[in-house]
């Protein structure tokens, strides 16, 4: 919100400069920047031509000498119709910037010109550019231009108020707050205007269906108003504040909304029937055509002032059309009122017309000062647009209302800030904030003045005196307290022994989004997922049921930019949808994207037994037990293997389809896997019990045998193991081999098999005993046949 | 000569027959061929074995089997070193170490890892709540009702089934104190969703840290020094702090906390407005609001803060567009 400290003034001076202001306010919670509205360039100074004559090469420019009370006249070629001699001009000197353009020293049609005389356009003061400006004859010759016209040499405070301070929105509430900083009081505003004879209680009855609606509504009628334009300093203001100008009387309303904090509406008084309007809320189906034209169809939140006819006004919100002041206006209704919040809330986030007056009315206005603001809009108005004020106002009201009091005690206010102040500096610090104080024991009765609807209990005057004695003047603790019961167990959380071990395994970890198009949600599961209601975009609709869209965008977008061969992984929110009760999932997401590397010696493709024996190495280091891989059917890949440990599946290990490496636009392979963090978690088994480490020693034995293509290698591995006893430490597959001297079915396995046992060296006859049972059950499960 | 002889004779020869041999593979070859060679010297030793007696066969025969290992021995001690020497030579050490991916932790994990592990140091233990929320956790459990100005400050994304992405980490807060007793000493970590465009500045989500201590008299003070603790830690013992009023519907007083950035260069003017001060977080003493709502007592206090990982991330790392953050550019992710 803009403020200009020359407006302040009428309430407070201060000699602390802008930036110490700025400091100050935002010190005492007011977050401010500063905006200086000065903005004609200082070489612009008040000069008087001395002479003025016909250039000597050109019939339309004139060769002018002006004096700028400096040692020697200036020599200035001016094309302008009016310029004659004995006039005061503005003029810009050599280094003025006007509109980017800085003048120079230049040579015109062979006469030296060493500045420039100005238009009002050129100075940005009004669109008039049909000659240079003439100024008062009176203005003190080489003086700048903004100090010669008092022009808005003004600083603008830009406010970033928070929504509990709605006292501040206004000059008024901010001259409030700079009273603190400077101590003193602000000044008294008194309003006088004449009044005449006839009663508002006469021509207008008003009535309030609920005062929760509406607390207070006063209104008076001035008769006789001449609707005109507003006056240039008016005018001024309303750019100051961003406002269109419309007429002197809405101008005003505006001005003293902005003065005040108080919003104002004007009606046509003529043109509102049945001299009786209503504050209520609207019916079902009542329209009303409003000042910005269009036609809105009410409901039973809005709060709508009406006459006989129907809706004259969205209360706080917006004016109707047909009851606006305008030229042909004589006769208006003013209004002051104060309504509710909520109400007003609602409607303007419904209609989209967050504008100043229901800005304001939604953080709350000062109840008690609607009557004072009235009065300062009616002397306004006389002032302008002249007038007959009646000799009394509408004042509807619930008069239950009474001053807020609140009990506060200062020593706990003292431990809760960390204070040791006294009672006296607690009632100095209430006097800054107009806190009228009495005294009994420890306790303090505040009463709280009534533009300060935010301040209701005891812990909102803690923060008063916090923020009035300076948040930088509270002391800073140095110890720390810790209770035992309030530390909890946190070594469960794995994550980041995942990201270490995998970026130290070559992965970069990855965020990315978690809201993507339907269209990417059935690629890698079936699972619902929760859906946006309020989407910006289609694009981000829905929460993700993968991590891999994600992901392979990550990929494709490194692989167009060269990137070639990588391996990333994220940890990161699974979100799915089951019977409407959402589940999160902690997911690890992994990728080994890629063909080759440029290396002598090293080669790499993303390969799923890379990949495999790479989760396999990593699970383990977590302490995962009984680890499989199952080649396992999926509708999202042609390749699966789900990831198993204790035969419960924990994640899926997965080649990228074509359709998916054209959807995402990705050349090289890849392999990609996702793994449940929290199912993993389950088993996890630090039970590490020491075994004896055997003293004898191992015997190798090597079997090569044929078996068809079709028999995975597992269950061979699987079924060595579950016709051998103890004595088997190990079976391993060493080579793997297809050839022209075997059957096209058939392939060839080396599996090298080793023996050991913890009590004994194990003799050849042991050994050939199991040998001879491992190559039998081969045989007689899937007809291996010995090579 | 008896057998024992002869067989001690040969070790001998051997021995001196290689001590001046040149240490030659055809040399090596030839001594391999006259002692271990099917005609060679140890095995026409072992034909002679025939003509001694049946009791004095074994031991002799053992005596020879000994030479043979011993000399077996002596060739492959040579082969061996010979094939290290071999490998040794004849390479060029210059070509690169074989690859090996380079990986990285990325910086929004690095930057919630270091000031965990700050508040870790002071007794703070870490909780983690979800991303999808009821409005009870992520507003008016917070003092935030229907209709308050305060929503204004936040869009939040609604979902289908009255739920809700979750726009601070401050929801945490309240399940947690649900389900545990005071004190409470908590900071939890996550990921917030605000309904805004994406930009240089701003993105759909990004992650913050919340903490919470609730106990009997806790103060303003001790959320001072806390605060200064945080940041001299993480930005160094010389870092100058500020506090000034904020407004947050959970806390009362509330307060943003700034670090003095300082006005250097051009960027720091605009990073910092032209003040030079940098706002870091918000914090504030908990509302009596927010204790009623999870049924505290009403004579504990504490304090709350909320710290944004991004606006850190991009701080410490000069990084000037947020979006880099989550495009998983490999040439950017490299750097960290």
């Amino acid at each position: 919100m803009k403020i200009s400290r020359k407006w302040l003034e009428n309430y407070i001076t201060s000699n602390k400069s802008d930036e110490v202001l700025e400091h100050e306010f935002t010190q005492l919670g007011l977050e401010c920047s500063i905006i200086k509205t000065n903005s004609i360039d200082s070489n612009v100074v008040v000069g008087r031509v001395i002479s003025c004559e016909k250039h000597p090469n050109a019939d339309r420019l004139k060769v002018c000498k002006v004096d700028i009370n400096e040692a020697s006249c200036l020599d200035i070629v001016c094309g302008a119709p009016n310029v004659t001699h004995d006039i005061l001009v503005p003029v810009a000197k050599v280094g003025t910037k006007i509109n980017d353009f800085e003048i120079k020293e230049t040579k015109i049609r062979n006469i030296q010109s060493k500045g420039m005389l100005c238009s009002e356009k050129e100075l940005g003061l009004s669109e008039n550019h049909n000659g240079i400006m003439i100024l008062n004859s009176k203005l003190k010759i080489g003086e700048s231009i903004n100090d010669a016209l008092d022009l808005q040499n003004d600083t603008i405070f830009d406010f970033d108020m928070t929504p509990n301070r709605g006292d501040c929105f206004s000059h008024l509430g901010v001259a409030r707050e700079l009273a603190i900083i400077e101590d003193k009081k602000i000044k008294d505003d008194s309003f006088d205007f004449k009044k005449s004879n006839f009663k508002s209680k006469d021509m207008i009855d008003v009535e309030v269906a609920d005062f929760e609606l509406c607390s207070r509504y006063a209104c008076r009628v001035i008769k006789n108003i001449k609707v005109a334009e507003s006056p240039k300093w008016l005018k001024d203001k309303m750019k100051l504040l961003g406002q269109k100008s419309i007429n002197n009387i809405v101008d005003l309303a505006n001005y003293v909304m902005f003065d005040t904090g108080q919003p104002l509406h004007a009606f046509d008084y003529s043109k509102l029937e049945g001299n009786k309007i209503e504050v209520r809320l609207a019916k079902k189906s009542e329209k009303i055509l409003c000042l910005n034209k269009e036609v809105n169809k009410l409901d039973g939140d809005d709060i709508v002032i009406a006459d006989k006819n129907g809706p004259v006004a969205i209360a706080g919100v917006i004016g109707g059309y047909d009851s606006q002041v305008n030229s042909d206006t004589n006769h208006i209704l003013i209004e002051s009122a104060v309504f509710n919040e909520i109400n007003i809330r609602k409607t303007s986030k419904k209609y989209d017309y967050v504008k100043e007056a229901s800005k304001r009315f939604e953080r709350g206005v000062d109840y008690s000062n609607v009557i004072n603001v009235m009065d300062k809009f009616t002397m306004l108005i006389v002032e302008l647009a002249g007038g007959e004020v009646s000799s009394d106002y509408v004042d509807v009201n619930n008069d239950t209302y009474s001053k807020k009091q609140i009990k506060f005690n200062f020593e706990n206010c003292n431990i809760f800030l960390g204070l040791s102040l006294k009672i006296q500096e607690y009632k100095e610090i209430f006097s800054k904030l107009n806190i009228h104080v009495s005294t009994e024991q420890k306790y303090l009765f505040c009463e709280i003045p009534s533009y300060r609807n935010d301040l209701n209990r005891s812990v909102d005057l803690y923060e008063e005196v916090a923020r009035v004695y300076g948040y930088d003047n509270i002391p800073i603790s140095k110890t720390f307290t810790n209770s035992y019961k309030a530390i909890f167990d946190n070594s469960k959380d794995i994550n980041n022994q995942i990201r270490l071990i995998l970026s130290s395994r070559g992965f970069f970890e990855h965020y990315s989004n978690s809201l993507y198009s339907e269209n990417v949600l059935k690629d890698f599961n079936n699972n619902e997922t929760p859906e946006i209601i309020n989407e910006s975009s289609l694009d981000m609709k829905f929460m993700r049921n993968s991590l891999m869209p994600g992901m392979l965008k990550a990929v494709s977008f490194n692989e167009k930019r060269g990137q070639d061969s990588f391996k990333l992984f994220e940890i990161g929110r699974v979100h799915s949808l089951i019977k409407s009760y959402n589940k999160e999932e902690e997911t690890l997401g992994m990728v080994w994207f890629g063909k080759s590397v440029d290396h002598w010696i090293s080669k790499f493709e993303a390969d799923i037994f890379y990949s495999k024996g790479e989760i396999l190495s990593f699970l383990n280091q977590l302490k995962l037990k009984n680890l499989n891989f199952e080649i396992k059917k999926s509708d999202f890949s042609k390749v699966n293997l789900n990831i198993t440990s204790n035969k419960k599946t924990i994640g899926y290990i997965r080649i990228l389809d074509s359709n998916l490496h054209k959807k995402y636009k990705i050349k090289n392979s890849l392999i990609f896997s996702e793994i449940s963090i929290d199912k993993l978690h389950k088993h996890i088994d630090l039970d590490i019990g020491f075994k004896q480490i055997s003293q004898y020693p191992i015997v190798n034995r090597d079997i090569s045998i044929l078996v068809s293509n079709e028999i995975e290698s597992s269950k061979i591995i699987k079924s060595i193991f579950s016709c051998s006893d103890i004595l088997l430490k190990n079976a391993k597959i060493f080579d793997v081999y297809f050839g022209k001297e075997l059957d096209k079915n058939t392939k060839s396995l080396s599996i090298s098999l080793k023996f050991q046992s913890d009590k004994k060296t194990l003799v050849d006859k042991e050994v050939d005993k199991r040998v001879n049972k491992i190559l039998k059950n081969l045989k007689s499960n899937f007809n291996a046949i010995q090579r | 000569m008896s057998l024992k002889n002869k067989i001690e004779k040969i070790q001998n020869l051997f021995n001196s027959e290689l001590a001046s041999a040149n240490i030659d593979s055809t040399v090596i070859k030839e001594l391999q061929i006259k002692y271990l060679g099917r005609k060679g010297l140890v095995s026409n030793l072992f034909s002679e074995l025939s003509s001694i007696s049946a009791d004095e066969k074994p031991i002799v025969g053992q005596k020879i089997n000994e030479l043979r290992t011993n000399i077996q021995k002596s060739f492959d001690e040579l082969n061996l070193s010979d094939n290290i020497d071999k490998q040794q030579t004849d390479v060029d050490y210059s070509l690169p170490g074989n690859h090996f991916f380079n990986g990285a932790i990325h910086p929004i994990t690095q930057v919630i890892n270091d000031i965990s592990n700050i508040f870790k140091n002071i007794g703070f233990s870490v909780y983690s709540g979800d991303e999808i929320e009821d409005e009870f956790y992520n507003f008016e459990a917070l003092n935030i009702p229907k209709n308050h100005p305060a929503r204004d400050m936040q869009d939040t994304y609604y979902l289908n089934f009255e739920k809700l992405l979750r726009t601070h980490t401050s929801a945490s807060q309240i399940h947690f104190m649900e389900q545990n007793k005071p004190p409470v000493k908590i900071i939890s970590p996550g990921r917030v969703y605000r309904n805004e465009d994406i930009s240089v500045r701003s993105y759909c989500l990004f992650h913050q840290i919340e903490g919470l201590f609730v106990d009997n008299n806790i103060s303003f003070a001790d959320l001072k020094g806390v605060m200064e603790f945080f940041s001299k830690q993480y930005f160094g013992e010389d870092v100058k702090v500020r506090f000034r009023p904020s407004y947050f519907p959970f806390t009362e007083p509330s307060a943003e906390m700034d670090i003095y950035w300082g006005l250097e260069t051009e960027s720091d003017y605009r990073i910092t407005k032209g003040t030079g001060w940098l706002e870091i977080l918000g914090c504030g003493m908990v509302d009596p609001e927010v204790f009623k709502s999870v049924n505290y007592e009403s004579s504990l206090t504490g304090y709350a803060f909320g710290i944004g990982i991004e606006r850190i991330a991009m701080l410490k790392y000069g990084i000037t567009d947020i979006r880099l953050l989550y495009e998983g550019d490999i040439r950017f992710l490299r750097q960290f």
